[in-house]
């Protein structure tokens, strides 16, 4: 057995619930993608075929992850255990200074107004890259960019992209910031710099639900392949 | 008393160390309590592999295991006891402490090789 086994047997563990792709984000994102054939006046039809399955998932999800992948309650705050997270035998930059008992450096409180911070500061980072709040003529003179009152009007469509966005960019943070699960980074930066074109507001619900359900499915195959093939060093030893 | 990274190696807790063992403490240091289906998926032991460690794991009082009935078949649950919590968190602190120990020990021998 290798440490890197040890590694993913200790991540999946931890995050059994949040790797669960098919009981949180698919559900998620096919019930935001729903709202796209209600924006565009579609068919009900296509409305109930894309949120019919969402609701399915969303009531069967536990029930299918319990009977194939069994049970593992997360950890309770009051009963922490010294994981070996922070040992330096899991890191390739040497030892870490503190072990997962003890105190983490960045509190949650920290954390949780970091996140609520960077959604709205890459919001107007994309938007000012794109349209800055000002306006240069060829003369040079630089004047404020004037109030374009009609942009209020993409609200639902901002805030669609923006809790999206937040939802999946808090889950990497959570999820330890691992590159195995970058892609949650990569979706929500994207979904939040989507936020900052001037895309029709039926395309709001159409990304962030294939962003969600991408995330879902990617979350889902690791947990797959994560549960599925036993080491075969294990398989050998003997009690 | 100084003592070599072998001596500490040798010092092991061979009840953690074992590596399906290990796997298994590892497993349940992450969360509040898992059951056998889990274990046995997470760990890639056989049903019977896994049934002898925890009983051995069980035995050094290290985990605890509560056996219910849910939807008429048995689900046995799980968990470290308080000592197994004690001795998996010294145990990584022996490894963090050998791996330390190891990196001296080669310096030391390097440099005395060169002499």
């Amino acid at each position: 057995m290798e440490t890197r086994d040890l590694d993913r047997i200790r991540f999946v563990t931890r995050h059994f619930h949040s790797l669960q792709g098919l009981r949180h984000l698919v559900p998620l994102g096919l019930i935001t993608l729903s709202a796209v054939a209600w924006l565009t006046r579609g068919p009900l039809l296509l409305l109930g075929a894309v949120a019919l399955p969402g609701a399915v998932l969303l009531m069967l999800g536990a029930r299918r992850y319990y009977r194939n992948f069994g049970l593992a309650e997360p950890r309770q705050a009051a009963h922490p255990a010294a994981e070996p997270v922070c040992v330096s035998i899991y890191r390739s930059t040497g030892p870490a200074p503190w072990l997962e008992s003890s105190p983490s450096p960045i509190s949650t409180l920290q954390r949780t107004l970091l996140l609520i911070a960077l959604a709205p500061a890459l919001y107007l980072l994309f938007q000012n890259i794109i349209a800055p709040p000002w306006v240069t003529f060829p003369s040079g003179t630089t004047v404020p960019r004037p109030i374009e009152w009609h942009a209020f009007g993409t609200f639902p469509s901002l805030l669609l992209y923006a809790l999206h966005g937040s939802l999946l960019l808090s889950i990497w943070w959570l999820q330890e910031r691992r590159l195995s699960q970058s892609h949650h980074l990569g979706l929500g930066v994207l979904l939040l710099g989507f936020s900052a074109l001037s895309l029709p507001p039926w395309a709001a619900p159409l990304l962030c639900g294939s962003a969600m359900i991408l995330a879902g499915l990617l979350d889902h195959g690791r947990l797959v392949r994560a549960l599925r093939q036993p080491p075969a060093a294990l398989e050998e030893d003997q009690p | 008393m100084s003592t070599t990274p072998f001596e500490q190696l040798a010092n092991l807790d061979r009840t953690v160390h074992d590596p399906a063992r290990l796997a298994i403490l590892t497993a349940l240091s992450a969360c509040e309590r898992a059951d056998f289906l889990f274990l046995q998926r997470i760990t890639g032991l056989t049903k019977g592999n896994l049934s002898s460690h925890l009983s051995k794991l069980e035995e050094a009082g290290l985990v605890e295991i509560e056996k219910r009935f849910v939807e008429k078949k048995t689900q046995t649950l799980v968990r470290l006891s308080d000592s197994g919590r004690k001795t998996i968190e010294s145990y990584w602190q022996e490894i963090e402490a050998l791996r330390k120990s190891a990196t001296g020990w080669r310096s030391q021998n390097a440099a005395l090789a060169l002499a």
